[in-house]
């Protein structure tokens, strides 16, 4: 299958947009191009940015394959990303607001209320409670494809513990150090400011009682965890401590931490670890892991966690099909970005019509993340296909499916060649208390987390399952070009 | 201030570097005498004297049966289920660096998984008699190299002060092991009648903490047993000596225990009074303890100590080390 | 009728414990047709040996902060922040109640009916109770839009209480609702969670409720209570009480619902440090008193 090829356009030329990386791609020989790659990879290693794997036979030290040829995006290609992702994000923030408030949206009959009510990522500690400055998504992750030259589909939303934000960030680090030449030849938006945006929007939700400066830590579930490096990066580019949970405690109600100096209190804890494992006494009773009493001190009004607790019921891909009609309901606007057709295998004929054309489309499990429990029709065998077939029937509620996208290409350097490879992009939507209280703050630096497919044909862009990541360039080009 | 656990993670990695070395000088002490007995028993004697001053009876009991040199070596060296041998010490080091990453420089994290990985290349043949200073060198060259980029890179802040005292303390503790080793050739014996074996014992002392040299420089006369004691206990300028080392010790717990004006974040972090009840006498308790041996071994003469007994006189001193742990343990790495 | 009430529970350990944090639900609630009329909820702990008499107790401080949670429970977070040996927990006050409660409406959650359809680990429908409820015939076969009567709803709660003798000791608070029935014996606890299971897999919305039963003769009790609502269409929520196979009326007195025990438990917590020979004592006395003028200073008060 091929998809918009985002260098070339529908046509034979080079994009404008492209023309410097294509001048300079015809000025390097392709020995200098591996020379650089092994240059990248040794930077890479030798920070220590591994995306470890900890499953048996896995590779602590792995790498994520790092691909030097920097996707473009032009200004107004981005503007309208922009605009659609702060709308979309607005949009599930109030969606949460009202799942654990007042329920207008179920009562007004927009979304089948058991999608809520008995989501499993519904957290009924959340039931009734005001979360500071009405954010539950400090930060979404919202996986975005292209389909042809001005359309864009937004395939995910992350709207839990979204991770990546590190790749960006260094990828841009490693491509200014490999490449200063060819950011001479474009006008690209800068990214590193990504961590102090996000610790401004963290501290923007400090709870009202919180006197003096915000303290802000991260909560990592600890170094083997696959991102590790990353809750150590964006802790360190903070400046903030990079916590476990045996680092905190709750004492009088208010959470702090242990340090040598004595207790400190915390006021905001940007946590990096699922609900589940937030407060055993919340949360599974058998589980040892967490600060116990953090969810009483969160609902008595004495810490913030970001993301709020049960945020989930907002990003499983259930849900996600209503995601245009929260923009229209709490909004009163239309989509400026799509999502991608999706069959609820739930209703029956939907359900019916997956089955008949298991071969062309993608089937998802509702809740599954990470390409995980996945089929993409058409690269499956007979046996793959009849295997999911069997599960949809057994479980329908646990699957949708979506047609197999033409995922846009981009080009990239493979062995010792450059080949078109599909991509994804996923921005990283940060909210924030806002001045006005019946609105939050949404802010993002220009960009994302470009992923690609390295395998020739491949759809799945998923680190955890081979994909690579690209430098993303906003570029503000000369005007009007491409007309 | 620090976290708590990014403390006890500095505290440590220190500790155990630290002890890596020192196990590694405590091997070179046995190597030096047991190469000079003729008879096994002799020798098997000077091996055990080994492991009882690493502290390592009980774990080697359940290792081996006889104080073989290859048995001695391989539990002190390589033996992971000894926590003092030096690659299970190296071990810990890593693991702990490891988690503090961020808080060490980048030469500093060189050091320690350079060494680590080295760690990783010796053979079956390196464990032998014969290998075995190609292996105690290469230790001792390791933790050299971390100490100094400790002392060159790191930046003055709470996270040194805690490598630091990590390792003095450790050092403190370890220094007595060494003396004790051979306190008992230690006795004092009127001129003339100490023979070259004896000579060459305490020769081996000196070696091992790398002072042969020192003794001279500062005696300026031929060795006497008791000299050495003295100035592995109570000359300031000899810096293995305890005396020195807890001076060290002393120096780092002012810095941890000054009220955060010496903090790199200019003591801009208060800590809710009602939440740290009456910290002021009880956080200067390992200080107070430190101090005291200190002003104690200032005032000391060897004479004094060898009046209680110098073996009992270590025993009592490697103890109060321990306690100094705790108490830092209770004041500060609990975080409370 | 109005019901005093005194619940104190202590914990005792036979080496000190370094710190606790619990999770408290002793306040009655104040809603479903009840009213508190005043209440307070004390904690104190000690250091020093329990069982010696002789030797002074050393007074710890155990702080208590008071919060709520989705369910409108009222919880207080208890953190006792150094090493002790014993923690006692006392509550207390007046509250007054209705026979009303039968149809145990009125209360300020608002979770809609399906959020208590769903499953969790303790109230579920394993193998036992699907088999029980296969052989019970509470839902004809030919009724697709089935609801279900009162009298079917009672029969459900007698025929479960037949099948789970009261035998206290037989399961501990991690016993599942089938496993119990499986055994056949159990305690409040589980014949809640397995009248739960039952009517959840039926389709009929279910909550656990804990609180206090005033048994009508003695005045300590020894425990606190657990029992169940059950949502019927056109009638609302209506409670149960299975264990003792009967409706609760103005005897009783809730304190805080949820979709099982782990969500409405009097006390959950953690400790920090071995707890070795940990005895906890639970004494619960209830008793109606003169529904005459309010003693002086009454009020409502979740804490003191």
């Amino acid at each position: 299958m091929t998809g918009y090829d985002e260098m070339r356009g529908d046509g034979p030329v080079v994009r404008d947009l492209y023309a410097g990386v294509g001048a300079w791609l015809d000025a390097m020989p392709p020995a200098l191009l591996s020379r650089r790659r092994a240059e990248a990879e040794f930077i890479f290693r030798r920070t220590g940015i591994t995306f470890a794997v900890y499953e048996e036979g896995g590779d602590p030290d792995r790498l994520i394959p790092f691909d030097i040829i920097p996707r473009l995006i032009d200004a107004r290609e981005w503007d309208f990303l922009h605009r659609g992702l702060a709308q979309r994000v607005r949009a599930l923030n109030a969606f949460l607001a009202d799942a654990y408030g007042s329920r207008d949206f179920l009562r007004a009959g927009r979304i089948p209320e058991h999608l809520v009510t008995r989501n499993p990522e519904f957290v009924p500690y959340m039931n009734g409670f005001a979360v500071p400055g009405g954010c539950y998504t400090h930060v979404a992750g919202i996986d975005v494809v292209r389909t042809a030259r001005d359309e864009f589909h937004v395939l995910e939303d992350n709207c839990r513990v979204p991770s990546g934000v590190a790749y960006m960030l260094e990828d841009r680090e490693v491509m200014m150090r490999l490449f200063p030449e060819l950011f001479g030849a474009y006008r690209v938006r800068p990214v590193s400011h990504y961590p102090e945006e996000l610790l401004r929007t963290l501290q923007s939700v400090a709870p009202r009682n919180c006197d003096g400066d915000p303290v802000v830590v991260l909560l990592s579930p600890g170094q083997f965890n696959s991102a590790y490096y990353e809750h150590s990066f964006l802790a360190d580019e903070m400046g903030i401590e990079l916590v476990e949970g045996a680092d905190l405690l709750v004492r009088d109600g208010l959470v702090c931490m242990r340090t040598t100096r004595g207790l400190r209190r915390v006021d905001v804890v940007y946590r990096r670890i699922d609900d589940a494992y937030l407060d055993p006494l919340a949360f599974r009773p058998d589980s040892a892991l967490g600060v116990p009493g953090l969810m009483a001190a969160y609902r008595a009004g004495n810490v913030t966690i970001a993301n709020a607790p049960g945020a989930g019921i907002a990003d499983d891909k259930a849900v996600y099909c209503h995601v245009p009609e929260m923009i229209r309901f709490f909004l009163g606007e239309e989509p400026t970005l799509q999502n991608v057709p999706t069959w609820q295998c739930s209703l029956e004929d939907e359900r019916a019509y997956v089955l008949e054309h298991l071969a062309d489309l993608v089937v998802k499990s509702v809740h599954g993340s990470g390409g995980y429990g996945m089929l993409v029709g058409p690269h499956a065998t007979r046996a793959e296909r009849e295997e999911f077939a069997a599960r949809i029937r057994a479980t329908p509620g646990r699957y949708i499916a979506q047609p197999t996208l033409a995922l846009s290409t981009c080009p990239t350097f493979v062995g010792d060649t450059v080949v078109p490879r599909h991509v994804d992009l996923r921005p990283y939507v940060l909210c924030g208390r806002s001045s006005d209280p019946a609105s939050i703050d949404v802010r993002m630096v220009a960009g994302g987390l470009t992923r690609v497919a390295l395998p020739a044909g491949s759809l799945v862009v998923n680190s955890s399952q081979g994909g690579g990541t690209k430098d993303t360039w906003v570029v503000d080009g000369p005007a009007g070009e491409e007309g | 201030m620090l976290l708590s656990r990014t403390a006890d993670n500095l505290f440590w990695m220190a500790r155990y570097i630290e002890r890596a070395e020192s196990t590694a000088r405590l091997l070179d002490v046995g190597r030096r005498m047991a190469s000079v007995v003729t008879e096994p028993d002799a020798a098997a004697s000077e091996w055990a004297s080994t492991i009882d001053a690493a502290g390592c009876e009980a774990t080697f009991a359940s290792a081996h049966d006889i104080h073989t040199a290859g048995n001695v070596i391989d539990h002190l060296v390589r033996d992971v289920r000894n926590p003092s041998s030096i690659f299970a010490s190296l071990a810990v080091v890593r693991q702990n660096a490891r988690v503090v990453r961020t808080a060490l420089s980048q030469d500093v994290w060189d050091a320690v998984n350079g060494m680590w990985i080295e760690s990783q290349a010796w053979r079956d043949d390196d464990f032998t008699v014969a290998g075995l200073p190609r292996i105690l060198d290469w230790v001792k060259e390791r933790s050299q190299r971390f100490g100094g980029a400790v002392a060159n890179t790191m930046l003055r802040s709470e996270a040194y002060w805690w490598v630091r005292l990590g390792t003095f303390l450790e050092r403190a503790e370890n220094s007595a092991r060494i003396v004790d080793v051979k306190y008992h050739v230690l006795i004092p014996r009127p001129p003339g009648e100490a023979g070259p074996l004896d000579e060459y014992q305490w020769g081996a002392v000196l070696r091992a903490v790398s002072a042969y040299r020192a003794y001279h420089w500062v005696y300026r006369d031929r060795l006497d047993p008791v000299r050495v004691a003295e100035l592995m206990i109570l000359r300031p300028e000899m810096p293995r000596s305890l005396v020195s080392c807890i001076a060290q010790v002393t120096y780092y717990l002012e810095r941890i225990a000054s009220d955060g004006s010496h903090a790199p974040d200019g003591g801009a972090s208060p800590v809710r009074a009602d939440l740290a009840p009456e910290r002021g006498e009880v956080s200067r308790r390992p200080l107070a303890i430190s101090r005291a041996i200190e002003d104690g071994l200032r005032t000391a003469t060897i004479e004094r100590i060898y009046g209680e007994g110098l073996h009992e006189f270590l025993t009592r001193f490697i103890g109060t080390m321990n306690s100094i742990g705790h108490e830092i343990r209770r004041e500060y790495l609990l975080g409370e | 009728m109005r019901l005093r009430i005194h619940h104190a529970t202590t914990y005792e350990y036979a080496s000190p414990v370094d710190t606790a944090t619990q999770v408290v639900r002793l306040t009655p609630r104040n809603d479903f047709g009840q009213v508190m009329l005043n209440w307070e909820v004390r904690a104190s702990a000690t250091l020093g040996d329990p069982s010696d008499a002789g030797r002074p107790r050393v007074p710890i401080r155990a702080q208590l902060v008071a919060t709520e949670d989705g369910y409108g429970n009222r919880v207080h977070l208890l953190s006792v922040a150094s090493p002790h040996r014993s923690t006692r927990l006392v509550a207390g006050g007046v509250v007054e109640t209705s026979h009303a409660l039968a149809e145990a409406n009125g209360g300020t959650t608002d979770l809609p009916l399906s959020y208590w359809l769903r499953e969790t680990p303790h109230a579920r429908a394993a193998s036992t109770i699907q088999q029980f409820i296969d052989s019970s015939g509470f839902r004809p076969e030919e009724e697709s839009d089935w609801t279900p009567s009162e009298h079917v709803l009672e029969r459900m709660m007698h025929d479960v209480r037949a099948r789970i003798d009261f035998t206290v000791g037989a399961t501990h608070v991690l016993t599942t609702a089938d496993e119990a029935m499986a055994r056949g014996a159990g305690v409040c606890q589980d014949h809640a969670h397995a009248l739960i299971a039952v009517a959840r897999a039926l389709g009929i919305p279910a909550r656990y409720v804990s609180g206090y039963m005033w048994p009508g003769h003695d005045h300590v009790v020894n425990a606190s209570h657990a029992w169940v609502d059950l949502h019927v269409p056109g009638r609302g929520w209506m409670a149960f009480d299975p264990a003792n196979d009967c409706r609760p009326g103005d005897a009783y007195v809730r304190v805080a619902i949820g979709l099982d025990y782990f969500d409405a438990s009097p006390t959950r917590g953690v400790r920090q440090g071995t707890a070795i020979g940990e005895r906890m004592d639970v004494q619960v006395e209830i008793y109606p008193v003169d529904p005459g003028p309010l003693p002086q200073g009454a009020g409502i008060s979740g804490q003191v």
